[in-house]
């Protein structure tokens, strides 16, 4: 070798500053290679030989010896590294496709067992059926049509799997297809408390494990068994309870009862017969006398008033409200919201989140006060940021004239209204993200923690007088269950605050959309989606912008000023948990044969080109002004990750800027083109089965 | 600056127009104004990088020119990211916190990719090299091809950004840098 290759001599040099120095990250790599270069550009300063007698064979083998200790020593660094760098996240989104596209296929791939779920299966063939994993009963699949079939899945009747993950069976004429999916078996989650109106008794539900705790002064606390999905509940002085049920339409009364006054249910509201709710149901509240019942709902959100003065009056709000709670005198109503507007506009426009009461007269519904209650204290050392009063999620009136609220979002409790504000710290005692709260006769103040399957009991001064664990407490799960204590930090990840005093529960409250539009770094502000039901379905964002959903929580750390608290991998936590969560229930009556006409229908206008089942997501990203040329907004450049129209009833409002208040004005009013599925030329029936189909989806 | 010369500025003048039409040189926000000199100053330095496979296949005139480009392309593409970086990184960094660099990696991956761009413009200069006694300098700029993986990376995974120009890019390093690989195995055509 006549001239040494300084790039060559660079280049081994390096590897060996590397893996001497163990690099771990591209950062790392770029120091050592110039600390290499320097070294070598020195020794050539200096005088670096002009001639080596060595040929190029000998010289490659002198090298390789060289590398060959660092290699080893850096080799095994390299996933780490690639993770440390997210090099590897975009395969997450080819997974993805993969997984949905091609012949039995099948979505979600989720297996939750405390819940009744339906599954759409993608399979060429005319006999299908599935074994969702282990322990679960074969289901014959609903064949739709056009390769489409549909699978409806009760864990009470079909039976339930345990662990996190199994494999399903899809049999397509006899020949058997295995498909890998999640499984879920959510633990304990009570959330809300109501008191009986003397104040001696409470009751609590924990809509994931079918069961009420009833807490009573003097007495220890019981835990009864329910019917499946109970959402909330009432207790009466004499103990009746009435609990209702997300999957019945129906109020359920225990041994005791005898009397009906009260239900409310999804859709459903009653004082003296059913009166029809519009939208899910997200609070509800009944005056301590028994005669009026407020009823919060999420889309369109509202509140309703029932009894009282007049029989039925409801007010529009900007977004849905977490809590209802009556003040203590029962003239007004609180409702926790992160925002509140007299015209309760539905911001389409960059949507401002303030977590505030705001007090309402329950005769008229006006506006009577408006209390902000993030606040900051002296351990925030960054102006603006806040570190207390986030996440308002229950609201209490005590006997004493003052309102506990119960903050999800900054691990407390705060008694309003009295002399001087009072704080409790719950996460000292094992709560966290606290979401009900409540005050017994004799001073005991209750509050619940769903992402740690605790109720406690406090006495008068805050201090922990007693606790009851739904589920294994964290230390437990860590050595029996790592993967559920995860979904649980996750879970508190979700509802945290950040030191903005946002939250991802404060858009996407309890998973779901407030309705409103937010700009969180793209050019133009979006309806928030629904993030339940996400597994399989990356990339997400309206525009697809993040492959995995852990990398999104570089946006609470970059728009929303990070979080008080150090803490582990909260993207990998939420991430986690988020997979868990379901797709949210429609209650869409069944119509077979109108749905499969809706699907021949759905085929022919070309939906599926974007929109294929099972997902019904291509998961690709299109250009906008493709799909939709005539959209009133700015669409030049801009990609739109196609979105999947399961539970497509319950995800209002509609299209890529939310124009679309209704799936009839999808096509109706915002389809001109006849770009977004060729459905100009439709009648009237075909239009109505087309959107039969889609809200069976 | 010969014809030749001319003609390859034209052309990736007009290449980079594209890639602005494609990202949106419309709009006129500071988010797509940032967007756009990221997009131009990557699509220089894929020109760049392609200047060397294609001098090594065309005619004597053109080899000249494209070697010549290719400097002057390299040195744009560095100002270029530089402007790209001023206009964009106040979005994310304050003076006084520079922790999103540290801690995002496709902030990290576009920050390690413009100091390298400024490293090899430095040593661009022979008057420069010179004064600073540098001698080593084709080990360093080597790492053009490290600055255009790191730049697609940084392209592919910015929130909001191009994940078609991305990927784009990628693809384009990839077969840049193979092609590269198999021509240094091929013994160079002699200069005239």
């Amino acid at each position: 070798v006549k001239e040494p290759r300084t790039d060559l001599a660079t280049l081994v040099l390096a590897v060996v500053l590397a893996g001497l120095a163990r690099a771990d990250s591209f950062v790392a790599l770029a120091l050592a290679y110039a600390a290499a270069w320097s070294i070598v550009n020195v020794a050539r300063v200096l005088g670096w030989p002009r001639e080596v007698a060595i040929s190029w064979p000998a010289l490659a083998v002198v090298c390789a010896a060289i590398v060959v200790v660092p290699l080893r020593e850096l080799w095994p660094r390299l996933p780490a590294m690639l993770e440390h760098e997210r090099v590897a996240s975009p395969l997450e989104h080819v997974a993805d496709r993969l997984a949905i596209e091609g012949d039995a296929t099948i979505f979600p791939a989720l297996v939750s067992a405390d819940r009744p779920q339906t599954f759409f299966v993608h399979a060429i063939g005319s006999r299908v059926r599935v074994r969702l994993g282990g322990g679960i009963e074969w289901i014959d699949a609903e064949a739709l049509g056009h390769d489409v079939f549909r699978v409806d899945y009760d864990p009470r009747v079909h039976g339930t799997t345990r662990g996190h993950a199994v494999t399903a069976t899809i049999e397509i004429d006899g020949a058997a297809h295995e498909r890998s999916m999640l499984a879920s078996t959510p633990l304990a989650h009570p959330r809300w408390i109501r008191a009986s109106p003397d104040r001696t008794r409470a009751c609590v539900t924990s809509e994931e494990t079918d069961e009420v705790v009833v807490i009573a002064v003097g007495h220890a606390p019981e835990r009864v068994e329910t019917l499946d999905g109970p959402t909330d509940c009432a207790i009466a002085d004499d103990g009746s309870l009435w609990i209702v049920h997300r999957f019945a339409d129906a109020l359920h009364l225990d041994a005791s009862g005898a009397r009906t006054t009260q239900a409310f249910a999804h859709g459903v509201a009653s004082l003296a017969g059913p009166i029809p709710v519009e939208g899910e149901v997200t609070a509800v509240a009944a005056s301590r006398d028994g005669t009026t019942l407020f009823v919060a709902t999420r889309s369109p959100a509202a509140i309703t008033r029932f009894g009282g003065l007049a029989w039925r009056r409801s007010i529009p709000l900007s977004v849905p409200a977490a809590a209802i709670g009556f003040d203590p005198s029962d003239q007004r109503i609180g409702i926790a919201v992160t925002d509140f507007s007299a015209d309760a506009h539905v911001g389409l426009g960059n949507h401002f989140v303030q977590d505030r009461i705001a007090w309402l007269d329950t005769a008229t519904l006006e506006l009577v006060d408006d209390h902000l209650t993030a606040w900051r204290t002296e351990r925030q050392d960054h102006t603006g940021d806040v570190d207390r009063g986030a996440g308002p999620m229950g609201l209490f009136a005590t006997a004493r004239g003052t309102v506990w609220v119960a903050f999800a979002g900054t691990d407390e409790l705060e008694e309003i209204g009295g002399a001087a504000p009072r704080t409790i710290d719950t996460a000292a005692f094992g709560v966290s993200a606290p979401h009900g709260v409540g005050e017994l006769a004799d001073g005991t103040i209750v509050v619940t923690s769903p992402s740690s399957g605790r109720i406690a009991l406090l006495d008068r001064d805050g201090h922990l007088a007693s606790a009851v664990d739904l589920a294994p407490i964290d230390r437990e799960l860590l050595s029996s269950d790592a993967p559920s204590l995860q979904l649980r930090y996750g879970e508190r990840a979700f509802y945290e605050a950040t030191r903005s005093g946002v939250s991802c529960a404060s858009c996407h409250l309890h998973g779901a959309t407030d309705g409103a539009a937010h700009n969180i770094g793209g050019r133009i502000a979006a309806p928030t989606l629904d993030v339940r039901g996400l597994h399989g379905t990356s990339p997400f964002l309206r525009d697809g912008s993040y492959a995995r959903l852990r990398d999104l929580d570089e946006v609470a750390r970059l728009e929303y000023r990070g979080y008080r608290l150090p803490a582990g991998d909260r993207g990998a936590n939420t991430e986690a948990w988020l997979r868990t969560q379901p797709l949210p229930p429609t209650f869409v009556p069944r119509d077979p044969a109108l749905e499969r006409e809706g699907l021949d229908v759905f085929v022919r206008a070309g939906c599926p080109d974007c929109h294929a089942p099972p997902a019904f997501t291509s998961l690709g990203l299109h250009p906008v002004e493709a799909v939709f040329p005539d959209a009133p907004v700015r669409t030049e450049g801009r990609l739109l990750d196609v979105p999947s129209l399961r539970s497509v009833a319950v995800s209002a409002p509609y299209l890529f800027d939310g124009r679309a208040a209704t799936l009839e004005a999808i096509f109706d009013d915002h389809n001109a083109s006849d770009r977004h599925g060729r459905t100009r030329e439709l009648d009237a029936h075909a239009r109505a089965a087309l959107m039969t189909f889609l809200r069976s989806l | 600056v010969s014809t030749n010369e001319r003609r390859i500025h034209a052309i990736v003048i007009a290449v980079v127009l594209g890639v602005e039409l494609a990202l949106g040189l419309r709009a006129s926000d500071a988010h797509a104004l940032g967007l756009a000199t990221g997009g131009a100053a990557l699509t220089l330095l894929l020109a760049s990088l392609a200047c060397s496979p294609i001098a090594r296949v065309t005619t004597p005139e053109w080899s000249v020119a494209l070697r010549s480009a290719r400097r002057r392309l390299g040195i744009a593409s560095a100002v270029v990211a530089a402007a790209h970086a001023c206009l964009a990184l106040p979005s994310y960094v304050t003076p006084l916190t520079l922790t999103p660099i540290a801690t995002l990696p496709w902030l990290r991956h576009g920050a390690i990719a413009l100091s390298i761009l400024a490293a090899l413009a430095i040593t661009s200069f022979p008057r420069l090299t010179g004064v600073l006694r540098v001698r080593a300098w084709s080990a360093l700029h080597r790492l053009a091809y490290v600055a255009a993986i790191l730049g697609a990376l940084h392209a592919l995974a910015v929130p909001f950004g191009s994940v078609r120009i991305g990927l784009l890019a990628l693809a384009i390093v990839a077969v840049l840098l193979a092609v590269r690989i198999c021509l240094s195995f091929v013994r160079p055509r002699a200069r005239d």
